[in-house]
């Protein structure tokens, strides 16, 4: 199953406890992101080490798992989809990548915002419901 | 040594076939290894993570933010 994941979701993949990890790695999905998040992610690495206690060394291989069951897609892609995709959010342009991807592929969008859920063009799926769905 | 059974579709099956000197089986347990060490490994750097939910989802949103604004700057029109 193709799913786009969010930032939100690859930092709760950080978590102790939880099952964000399983999913992401298991082969039920196939997890597809837009070009810059885990560039992104790695520009916030100080303040992810910073709170998770985790090694600069351990978050170099964790981020170095995530690069291998996290595809990402070119954002020449799914360009023609930003305008739309923009104008669907209102005032929550920030998530505006991850909704031009899900229109792109036609897929579902894997995150823990809650008003994606009312913009609905794109499906949008919580941890607990992706679960259910590759269970 | 235990067996399982793996189910391939129709097409993959006669390719495999064509290539009669591949070992399949040491093929789909070397895969099989390499994912269960990758969640293996994954699992055991996380489980020192003291990072929480709330963490997450606030480290999460500067990200998006981020790279929203990357966007923002390579490709016009957008709010």
């Amino acid at each position: 199953m193709l799913v786009v994941i969010d930032a939100n979701v690859l930092c709760s993949a950080l978590l102790a406890k939880g099952k964000t990890a399983d999913i992401l790695f298991s082969d039920r999905i196939t997890a597809i992101a837009p070009e810059l998040l885990l560039a992104e992610l790695e520009r916030h690495k100080e303040e992810l080490i910073a709170k998770s206690k985790l090694s600069d060394q351990e978050f170099v291989t964790a981020l170095a798992l995530f690069k291998r069951v996290v595809t990402i897609i070119p954002a020449r892609e799914f360009a023609p989809y930003l305008v739309e995709a923009n104008k669907l959010l209102g005032s929550h342009v920030k998530d505006t990548a991850y909704v031009a991807l899900a229109l792109c592929y036609s897929c579902p969008l894997w995150s823990k915002e809650k008003f994606l859920r009312k913009i609905g063009k794109i499906e949008v799926l919580t941890t607990d419901e992706l679960a259910h769905r590759i269970s | 040594m235990p067996t399982i059974t793996l189910s391939v579709p129709e097409d993959l099956k006669r390719e495999m076939d064509t290539l009669k000197y591949i070992n399949w089986s040491a093929v789909a347990r070397e895969a099989i290894q390499e994912k269960v060490s990758q969640l293996a490994l994954f699992k055991s750097i996380v489980a020192k993570s003291k990072l929480t939910g709330r963490d997450a989802g606030h480290i999460g949103a500067k990200i998006s933010a981020s790279l929203h604004k990357k966007y923002k700057q390579k490709y016009r029109g957008l709010a």
